[in-house]
């Protein structure tokens, strides 16, 4: 049987405290009265001690979360004793840290098929049937996904699954006993990968490449800067959404068989989240002034690290920036996020030898990719766009037209 | 065998069981002269006399009553409620005497009766003379509860009803009295408690009984077309229950859908649900559903009726909503 | 009216009494009144049978006509604001006590214009503005309520009465046994009103019970009991009147037997295959004793013209066109979204 933790009580009004951090890790020993918890009661933030002793096997609360006295909040288990069988594994709650897992679900945007089993309360949504049949055949549940997104995990899932995982090369035999080790995708890691094929397999993509001279881009951000902290994101994301509002056939994601036409400039933007890659959405972005967008975009990024991003925020969205020019990146053709059709890669600002005249100057310069879903649009009105994005980001003013 | 219709398969079963005991006789409002509003009782009166086959008068909680004395003494009575319901006014003889009486006073009694009871809405019959009230006595330890439905059911479980030592409600639906089947001739018993399987499928069960027995037929026949092969379920019984097809029959579809003409709540699919999440829990690939009619009184209008209880469609659709994984 | 006939008539009728003079308390006017609404009755009735024929109408329909005397008579003697309940045979008595004939057949049809906004139907016509609490089609059920309206009456001090009509059939229910002993024993207003047809459904009373005189029930409680020709509406009216003068003393309950006989079907559609066309025969005559005819020749001995007569007969036909005519061009199906109202009090609904 395990054992739980309880958040003691140690004051004498304490009736419950705020999850700060674990003192402990998932596979730690606690000893009885060793600090595994720090909490922020009504007085001050305090160290709280184990009611018990064992392996820690599963947070049961997460960090932030106001906990009464008295209420589990670890499970401990002895050495070997294997975990109960209704450990229905809420993964979000049994990882340390303040991720929750359920926000990288959140990147796929609505008419996508695939999708995470984990509903919003952390529980695998799965049916008592195929929960039967992974055990007697061995599949792990964090392996299973419904067939669609939001459905319930059912049998036909857990065989298809089954014969997935059989037809893949699992650890190559040769080097099993080598192998340093082997770790299953995680739920957020198996959506992105799921994404990604998806999105090769379905959307035949051309890279446009172009080269930018920054040095308007530059004084024009110098300018803002004296008002309001401002990165070079925002102004891409601004010249990008004023680009594509002048082609109205281009404002378009694809759907099913088809496509949705006069979409909303919803601009989306590459972060890396608290569990690997997001994309937070601003809406209607040409309607919006840089501070404003600006304002957006930093609070987006401070969830996405803290893995707080909500559904809404990170759907809706038509084209997509991802910028690793920090990286130092010089160019690179990013795989498109479905179902939208354009993703910009922006590389990194280098200072570059141009011909103005008859002379040569060292400007900055940067290189900017167009990935396009060549199913659905063609190389010339693809060209016409990344050319429009070229000129805004040359001449920031003409934004403004 | 020979076709016959359920008013008819009723009537030989309760023939044929006066002509095998003497102790079996008849006794409700207008089941003698008459021949019962719907013609179940017609011709035994002059065949048996007006002794055997008794017009009471309307008082349906004392000759219910009297039928339990005289089943306590030796007589083998079959008592008609005209409409089920007025049942309620038999219900305290039923659930306080008939049900009790053999436990309370140490096994010495037997109680060998039958209360036949027609139920069921349609025709603008209004709130009084519609119901299916079978579920109340489903709550009462000591009483059984069979509705049947295929002509050739109505007789075998009759006649095995008759002979049965123990108070037993026995359900017709007034919407199935004309309903025509083969029906074997001369002694034919069917055993009580055991479900029929109408029909075979592999990706849901729909459990039901009495009239909706047609409705989930063509539902069913209707979802095959779309590529649902269902599995009918006609309990027949439904105390004692055949849990045993029922749970076999989900341990193969996974997925089971209960339907009655009662309201839905409180119903005998609210029983039916608890025991399979209980008995067959590790084989339910999505929560078991139930249809029924709605939650209110039957109302008049033929519109609002027809919205009230439970159709081929909300049968369809309940089925599409446990295969569809949502 | 000669001998034989009397003879047969007093076989079926032992209290038969003929229609002689006008009751103390009634006008000409009066009667030609009571007269226009025996004929509304008869038409509401006659047309309500034409249209469950045709379709019009579901469920059961029960008609009311040749008991007209009984509705029509007692509730002259009634206040508008005094309760009746009623059975599953009720036209008669929800017309009687003033409802409309318009919202009363648009409740047949389903309409939502009717009494019950479609919910109700024939079986159970109920308009409580006229201080009519309900039809019933449950034998023996519009007792109790009808007793607990005159217990109701009496704690509110309110001067009301109630009335309960009911048929043979119930006396043998043990709700009436009950109501008649509790009425008696707490003095309380309430009239009880035996529409004593002879027959439940296809079972003659005669059959399933020894005594036959029903008001001695009434003795037996305790209760003052009286046995009337019930095709006479001035028999009816009188006993009434006496009743419920009684009972606004404070001085308890009346049981009146009102023997008639059943001239039709138990319901629009039964065949009364089990009576014997002797039977039928035999009773024949009674169409001669039956109340429209009777209150009809009243009023011509009385010396009212003929012409008046026929057009009393023929405003109370006109009256009905109109009501058919309000159901067929007027009146609207009810919407689904009306299942859930009414369940429960205050608008609540609990799906």
């Amino acid at each position: 049987m395990p054992k739980y933790l309880v958040l003691p009580k140690i004051g004498m009004n304490m009736e419950e405290g705020v999850i700060t951090e674990w003192l402990v890790n998932i596979g730690d020993y606690v000893e009885k009265e060793q600090m595994v918890v720090r909490a922020e009661t009504d007085k001050s933030i305090q160290d709280m001690f184990a009611t018990d002793s064992g392996i820690v096997h599963k947070f049961l609360v997460e960090v932030g979360d106001t906990v009464p006295c008295q209420e589990k909040i670890i499970m401990l288990l002895e050495k070997g004793e294997a975990p109960p069988a209704d450990d229905a594994v809420p993964a979000a709650k049994a990882t340390a840290g303040p991720a929750k897992e359920e926000a990288p679900v959140a990147t796929i945007s609505a008419p996508q098929p695939t999708g995470a089993p984990i509903s919003k309360d952390g529980r695998i949504r799965i049916s008592p049937l195929a929960k039967k049949v992974a055990k007697e055949m061995g599949v792990p549940l964090d392996k299973l996904y419904p067939s669609k997104e939001g459905h319930r995990i059912v049998k036909a899932d857990v065989l298809r699954i089954s014969e997935e995982l059989k037809a893949a090369p699992a650890v190559p035999t040769a080097t099993k006993g080598e192998a340093k080790g082997y770790t299953p995708l995680s739920g957020t890691r198996k959506v992105i990968a799921s994404r990604m094929r998806e999105s090769v397999a379905k959307k035949p993509r051309v890279a446009l490449t172009t080269t930018v001279n920054c040095e308007n881009l530059m004084s024009f951000r110098n300018m803002l800067k004296d008002t309001q902290k401002i990165g070079y994101n925002e102004i891409m994301l601004k010249a990008c959404a004023a680009a594509l509002r002048t082609f109205k056939d281009l404002n378009i994601i694809t759907h099913e068989d088809g496509i949705i036409t006069e979409c909303d400039m919803n601009m989306g933007i590459a972060v890396e989240g608290a569990n690997g890659l997001v994309v937070p959405v601003i809406k209607d972005v040409d309607r919006k002034g840089i501070f404003e967008i600006s304002t957006e975009f930093l609070s987006l990024v401070d969830k996405a690290r803290n893995g707080n991003l909500s559904m809404d925020e990170m759907s809706g969205g038509i084209f997509t920036i991802s910028n690793l020019g920090s990286y130092g990146v010089e160019s690179f053709d990013p795989i498109i996020n479905a179902p939208e059709c354009f993703i910009l890669g922006v590389g990194a600002m280098i200072k570059t030898p141009v011909v103005i005249g008859d002379e040569i100057k060292v400007q900055t310069c940067m290189k900017i990719s167009l990935s396009f879903d060549h199913a659905i649009v063609d190389g010339a009105p693809a060209s016409k766009l990344l050319q429009k994005i070229k000129t805004l980001l040359e001449n920031p003013i003409m934004m403004l037209a | 065998m020979s076709k016959k219709t359920v008013r008819e398969a009723l009537n030989e079963g309760i023939r044929e069981e006066m002509l095998r005991d003497e102790d079996v006789f008849v006794i409700g409002c207008d089941v003698g002269v008459r021949g019962n509003p719907f013609g179940v009782t017609m011709g035994l009166g002059n065949e048996f006399g007006f002794d055997r086959v008794i017009d009471a008068p309307i008082s349906e909680p004392s000759f219910t009553g009297m039928a339990i004395g005289a089943a306590a003494t030796g007589m083998r009575p079959i008592v008609e409620i005209m409409f089920s319901d007025w049942i309620t006014l038999s219900s305290d003889q039923i659930i306080n005497v008939a049900a009790k009486m053999r436990y309370m006073f140490g096994g010495k009694v037997e109680m060998p009766v039958v209360i036949r009871i027609p139920m069921g809405a349609g025709g603008g019959q209004a709130a009084q003379h519609s119901q299916c009230l079978e579920a109340w006595f489903n709550h009462i330890p000591g009483l059984k509860i069979i509705a049947p439905y295929e002509p050739a059911d109505c007789k075998g479980l009759l006649k095995s009803a008759i002979r049965e030592n123990n108070p037993i409600l026995y359900f017709e639906h007034k919407r199935t009295y004309a309903l025509k089947g083969e029906v074997p001739d001369g002694e034919y018993l069917v055993e009580i408690g055991k479900a029929n399987i109408r029909k075979e499928g592999t990706d849901v069960t729909i459990i039901t009984y009495s009239a909706m027995v047609k409705t989930c037929d063509a539902a069913a026949k209707k979802l095959e077309e779309e590529g649902i092969s269902c599995e009918v379920i006609d309990l027949r019984t439904l105390l004692p229950l055949d849990y045993e097809t029922v749970i076999n029959s989900i341990k193969k579809t996974s997925r089971v859908v209960v339907v009655h003409e009662a309201p839905v709540r409180g119903g005998i699919g609210s029983d039916i649900v608890a025991e399979i999440n209980e008995r067959a829990f590790d084989y339910l690939d999505a929560p078991p559903l139930r249809v029924g009619s709605l939650n209110i009184p039957v109302p008049y209008n033929l519109t609002l009726e027809a919205a009230t209880l439970p159709s081929v469609d909300s049968v369809m659709n309940a089925v599409k909503k446990v295969m569809s994984n949502e | 009216m000669e001998q034989s006939k009397l003879d047969q008539v007093k076989k079926y009728i032992p209290c038969y009494k003929p229609m002689e003079k006008l009751p103390e308390g009634l006008t000409i006017e009066d009667v030609k009144q009571m007269f226009y609404d025996i004929c509304l009755i008869r038409e509401f009735d006659l047309k309500a049978k034409d249209k469950w024929r045709s379709g019009k109408i579901g469920g059961f329909c029960h008609a009311y006509y040749y008991a007209e005397a009984i509705a029509v008579g007692a509730c002259k003697a009634l206040n508008p604001d005094d309760y009746i309940t009623s059975t599953h045979r009720g036209h008669g008595h929800v017309l009687a006590k003033g409802a409309s004939p318009d919202y009363m057949l648009a409740e047949l049809y389903g309409k939502v214009e009717g009494y019950n906004k479609g919910k109700g139907g024939s079986m159970h016509l109920a308009d409580v503005d006229s201080g009519i609490m309900g039809a019933t089609g449950i034998v023996g059920n519009g007792i109790p309520p009808a007793t607990g309206a005159g217990l109701s009456a009496k704690m509110k001090k309110n001067g009301k009465v109630s009335v309960s009509f009911f048929g043979d059939g119930a006396t043998n229910q043990g709700t009436f046994a009950e109501c008649l002993n509790m009425a008696a024993a707490w003095d309380l207003p309430v009239i009880f009103m035996c529409e004593y047809n002879q027959w439940g459904i296809g079972t003659d009373f005669h059959r399933v019970s020894r005594e036959h005189d029903i008001y001695k029930r009434g003795i037996g409680y305790g209760v003052p009991s009286v046995q009337i020709d019930g095709f006479n509406v001035f028999e009816v009216y009188e006993a009434m009147k006496e009743a419920v003068a009684r009972a606004r003393r404070g001085e308890g309950p009346t049981l009146i037997e009102a023997k008639f006989m059943r001239l039709l079907g138990h319901h629009v559609g039964d065949d009364q295959s089990y009576r014997t066309e002797e039977d039928i025969n035999d009773i024949a005559v009674l169409y001669e004793v039956e109340p429209l005819v009777r209150t009809r020749e009243f009023l011509i001995e009385y010396g009212v013209d003929p012409k008046e007569v026929e057009g009393i007969e023929q405003k109370a036909v006109d009256r009905i066109l109109r009501s058919v005519e309000f159901c067929e061009n007027e009146c609207t199906e009810p919407t689904l979204d009306t299942l859930y109202v009414d369940v429960f009090a205050d608008g609540e609904i609990i799906i």
